[in-house]
């Protein structure tokens, strides 16, 4: 597949949430969620995102969407008939009809479908608020629910008659409404049991490769990202460590917590008695982060420059990008495959 | 044996019979409310009390004015099985009623004439009046024949039936206690939804009027609220007018539970959904926040009536609220307030054993929906 | 091995609900050796839980529980669980003081309103020794062992004040503090992140080594149990339907649910965007089950007319490898006369 048009480029994104104390709500600090973030995304590209608990790939995510407004930065989307438009600058009535170009797809396959609905009113909310509504509505989500591989005959059950599985089937089916061009997907399968994860997965690449889809997966499983994912960004809080093609990151990963993190995953092998790589303490708190790197209190190889300047994502290789001051030094183990 | 996996998509393919039953989330709230025997038994109970309320005229014997000024502080009329021979009739009977002087203490006393039985009889042509005050009838559901009387909870000391006068005042007092329960639905919607969607200085600003209002004892409010009722308004205006000051006062508590529940179902990820899907702000609080706390709504009302009703009963038994002659649990309470009258005419005091009744029913009831409001808390 | 240290005979856990009966447990058997660790693997639903849960006498108390369950103390005589008074001392004494448990979410085993010094003293207090000193000496050697920096500091702190990975050492701690024979960790890194959880497992795998006491791994995650554990129960719909050590678990399983499982799931360090091996459909609600495999209707194995009418028994077709699969002729002659009529035989 082609990747050279960019449908999606985030230029220096960032989202702070203040923290407020007392009666009048005075701001004592700020938690820097997501921190001056910049990337891109092909058309018919997966973008995985990766990254522990708190480290800002949800909040990212969501603004990318605008579920909530960036605190700064531009996000730019191609639109269906080519525009380039910033979504950031747009007010409601003009986010609302931008709302079909992109979607998303939820954790959590039961908080994620209204339990009031019937799934037939569920996969058609998108197409009713596009004013699509009665029986032209029904075959568009017939013909959805049948594209994720749901029984056409169940659309008119509550979402509590399915299981997990077939839940985000519908979440994904809802997602699809429109044919939008982006879909964020945050963490889709990470709720699933594993023999339904596998299902779901190869449903997304499927829909991906059928309706040319560009995906941001967000996910904290790495065997799961490496599955789909073209590229890979790693988060740390609030900033993208390192960037590169998945292969590439996987084998050569030039950021230490990218190291650590890929050795830190368990792999399902009795056989494979490897050294891991256990990082003492814990993520950094983003009301409170450490100067400079801010990995450097947990990262075996950090030095005195690291505890006092701040590295910047810089291009390692060609198209690998990493944020340590030593990646070109540090000969860090990947994965084997 | 099976087919594979065919097509491009993976499909599940497999669609497995289901072995248990899947019931949609009001069957599964009616199912557990049912179980809640208490709750149960108390709205089968009040569904019944309302039906008596709303056909008042047609199940009280007599009319809510009429006097019979030879019963004056009658008590409750003895309803017999057994007559004097000892000889049993399925049908119930009275005896004709005489009313003596006593002249040792001056006060009246009424004594059985056993020698005339007047059965209880049903469906009994009897005062005319109009059944849900359009139809023009005279039927009751019983009554006495001309000559003797039946009266249920004795008379007052006009003569009044006093069963009568419970069943045309618990109507009363049962509607007020809607009417005022409507508009502080409305205002707390109204005022909570804000408070709730929009959040920031609109909340704050509601939320301290509320903790204002709720800081007020209830009582002088209501007192202060039901003086501002103009004195030459007419019996329904009085009526909406203590409506209204009983709304004015029981609307924070409803307020504060649509802002909670607004609060916390904006966070869930179907009302995001809805909001990435395009929909504009008025359908997503009506396609899924209302939905999403009607529930709550209901089990709220239902423990509000209580109140609505007992602030009905309470300003009207002061002389504040509904004034007579127009009839209320309260103004029915009114006779009562003589210490001295209710130690010799303690059936004076049933209206209030009817207040106490209701808001207990009503409080089970609220009970029980509560604990059935959340089908998916089992297991 | 050793000599056995908790027996499990075809336990069953059954639950009367609303919508019918769910057979959450449904005959297991299984025996924990003294200082072997056991995995307990499964998805979501398969009972796993509840077997642990009805272990320990801590079913809800409408369930109707069958089977056996015999806990053998190091000196004294083999004790019945299943026959205790589920409130009493005897079955008090084992939880916590000869079986620990310690579970996915630390938050909900500590009281939020004791510190976590209090908590862990007041255990060993009640198991081990009635000298406040002393059990305080040993809780602080037990947070230092736990990896815990600063343990004299962390006594006196509350459970909130904690960050995931550090509760979950605390609660190992508590769960250690009465030197139990044996740990069942519920799902133990679960709720942790990758490499939080690298460092509680390592933490788990040198305290088993020191202490020796034998570890139940209830999971889902074939990760953790690759690394975890030496012999491996496989679980499906409330029964056990693969019995084997680690190995050839994953490299010589026999039930088509273990393989395909194993197959399904992603493995890092494959080429990238390769296709899953999945299974077809989802794991059926086990309410009111018909009888014959739990994994029938997603099985592409299967035997139409045995598979679907008749349950079959976990038999031991190798050293140390029981499967429950009739696929396997030595499990179809276990059946003997069962064997309903026109059923295809064999493979």
């Amino acid at each position: 597949m082609e990747f050279d048009e960019i449908i999606l480029q985030v230029k220096g994104m960032k989202k702070y949430f203040p923290i407020e104390k007392g009666l009048l709500r005075r701001q004592v600090g700020q938690v820097k969620a997501v921190d001056d973030v910049s990337f891109e995304i092909k058309r018919g590209e997966a973008l995985g995102l990766v990254g522990e608990s708190g480290c800002g790939k949800t909040t990212l995510g969501r603004c990318v969407l605008r579920a909530i407004d960036p605190t700064e930065g531009e996000i730019i989307l191609r639109t269906s008939d080519g525009a380039m438009v910033d979504i950031t600058a747009l007010d409601k009535p003009e986010l609302r009809q931008l709302r079909k170009e992109m979607q998303m797809v939820f954790q959590d396959p039961f908080s994620s479908l209204s339990p009031r609905m019937t799934v037939l009113d569920i996969i058609g909310e998108p197409l009713w608020a596009q004013g699509i509504r009665g029986k032209e509505m029904e075959d568009m989500v017939r013909e959805l629910a049948d594209l994720v591989g749901l029984n056409i005959g169940h659309l008119n059950r509550y979402p509590n008659a399915f299981s997990g599985g077939q839940r985000q089937r519908i979440g994904i089916a809802r997602a699809l409404a429109t044919r939008p061009g982006l879909i964020v997907a945050d963490e889709p399968v990470s709720a699933l049991d594993v023999s339904i994860q596998a299902q779901i997965l190869n449903l997304l690449q499927d829909l991906q490769e059928k309706l040319s889809l560009t995906y941001l997966f967000i996910a904290h499983d790495l065997s799961v990202v490496e599955h789909i994912a073209d590229r890979v960004a790693v988060m740390y809080v609030g900033k993208i460590i390192e960037l590169a093609d998945t292969e590439e990151l996987y084998l050569n990963p030039k950021h230490p917590y990218t190291e650590a993190l890929l050795s830190a995953v368990p792999k399902p092998d009795p056989r494979l008695e490897e050294r891991q790589i256990i990082l003492s303490g814990e993520v950094a708190n983003p009301a409170d982060p450490p100067s400079g790197c801010l990995f450097h209190p947990r990262c075996q190889y950090a030095q005195d420059r690291c505890r006092q300047e701040a590295p910047a994502l810089e291009e390692v290789r060609p198209g690998h990008y990493a944020a340590c001051h030593f990646s070109k030094e540090l000969e860090l183990t990947g994965v084997a495959i | 044996m099976r087919p594979e996996p065919k097509g491009e998509v993976s499909r599940l393919d497999i669609d497995e019979p289901l072995n248990y039953e899947i019931l949609s989330q009001r069957q599964l709230i009616w199912r557990k409310f049912k179980r809640h025997r208490v709750a149960y038994f108390c709205w089968l109970f009040l569904t019944l009390f309302y039906i008596l309320a709303i056909f008042a005229e047609f199940f009280a014997p007599y009319g809510a004015f009429t006097r019979d000024t030879d019963f004056l502080y009658a008590p409750p009329t003895p309803i017999h099985f057994i007559d004097e021979d000892g000889a049993f009739s399925l049908r119930p009977f009275v005896y004709k009623i005489e009313s003596e002087l006593d002249l040792n203490t001056f006060q009246r006393e009424y004594v059985e004439d056993t020698s005339e039985k007047f059965p209880v009889k049903f469906f009994i042509k009897a005062e005319s009046y109009r059944l849900l005050g359009f139809i023009e009838t005279d039927i009751h559901l019983f009554g006495v024949d001309d000559g003797a009387v039946l009266f249920l909870s004795g008379t007052d000391g006009l003569g009044r039936d006093l069963f009568s006068r419970m069943l045309l005042g618990a109507r009363t007092s049962l509607f007020v206690g809607l009417l005022g329960l409507a508009i502080g639905f409305v205002l707390g919607l109204v005022f909570g939804g804000i408070s709730g969607y929009y959040g920031g200085s609109a909340d704050m600003l509601i939320q301290r009027m509320i903790e204002f209002l709720q800081s007020l004892p209830t009582l002088p409010l209501w007192m202060a609220l039901a003086a501002l009722v103009p004195p030459d308004w007419t019996q329904i205006q009085v009526y909406f007018g203590i409506s209204l000051v009983l709304a004015t006062v029981g609307w924070t508590g409803l307020a504060r539970v649509v802002r909670g529940k607004l609060i916390s179902l904006r966070e869930e990820d179907y009302v995001l959904a809805a909001k990435l899907s395009g929909l504009k702000e008025r359908a997503i609080i009506t396609r899924h926040l209302l939905p999403g706390f009607l529930s709550y709504l209901i089990v709220h009302l239902t423990l509000a009536i209580p109140h609505m009703i007992i602030g009905e009963t309470a300003l009207s038994f002061l002389g504040l609220g509904i004034q007579p002659p127009a009839v209320s649990l309260g103004t029915l309470l009114q006779d009562s307030q003589n210490v001295q009258t209710v130690t010799i005419n303690p059936w004076l005091l049933y209206p209030g054993a009817v207040v106490v009744v209701i808001v207990i029913a009503f409080n089970f009831l609220g009970d029980g929906l509560r604990d059935a409001a959340d089908p998916y808390k089992h297991i | 091995m050793t000599d056995a240290l908790l027996q499990v005979k075809d336990l069953k856990t059954h639950l009367p609900l609303e919508e019918g009966l769910l057979k959450a447990v449904d005959g297991i058997s299984f025996t924990i050796h003294r200082g072997e660790t056991m995995g307990l693997v499964g998805e979501s639903g398969c009972g796993k839980s509840m077997a642990v849960n009805t272990i320990m006498r801590l079913a809800p108390s409408f369930a109707q529980i069958e089977g056996e369950v015999t806990y053998y103390p190091a000196d004294g005589a083999p004790i019945n669980i299943t026959e205790l008074d589920p409130y009493g001392p005897v079955i008090r004494d084992i939880r916590g003081g000869e079986i620990a448990m310690i579970f996915q979410e630390p938050m909900t085993s500590f009281s939020p309103l004791h510190t976590i010094g209090n908590q862990i003293t007041e255990a060993i207090r009640i198991h081990r020794t009635e000298d406040k000193k002393e059990a305080t000496k040993i809780a602080i050697d037990l947070l230092q062992r736990v990896g815990m920096s600063n343990p004299t500091q962390r006594m006196n702190e509350y459970p909130h004040q904690l960050s995931g990975g550090m509760r979950q050492r605390a609660m190992i701690a508590m769960a250690l503090s009465c030197e139990p024979s044996l740990l069942i960790a519920d799902e133990p890194t679960t709720a942790l992140d990758v490499t939080v959880q690298a460092q509680v497992l390592q933490l788990m795998r040198d305290l088993q080594s020191e202490f020796g006491m034998s570890i139940l791994y209830i999971t889902h995650d074939l990760g953790v149990i690759a690394r975890m554990v030496r012999v491996v129960a496989v679980m499906y719909l409330g029964r056990i339907v693969e019995f084997t050590d680690v190995d050839s678990l994953f490299y010589n399983a026999k039930h088509p649910y273990t393989t395909a499982l194993i197959q399904s799931i992603p493995k890092i360090g494959k080429k990238s965007r390769a296709r899953l091996e999945s299974i077809r459909g989802a794991v059926p609600v086990p309410i009111n089950r018909p009888p014959g495999c739990g994994f029938y209707p997603r099985c592409s194995a299967a035997i139409e007319g045995l598979c679907n009418r008749v349950d079959p028994p976990l038999i031991q077709i190798e050293d140390d490898h029981a499967v429950a699969c009739f696929v396997y002729p030595e499990v179809v002659d276990a059946l003997g006369e069962g064997i309903p009529e026109g059923a295809a035989h064999g493979v």
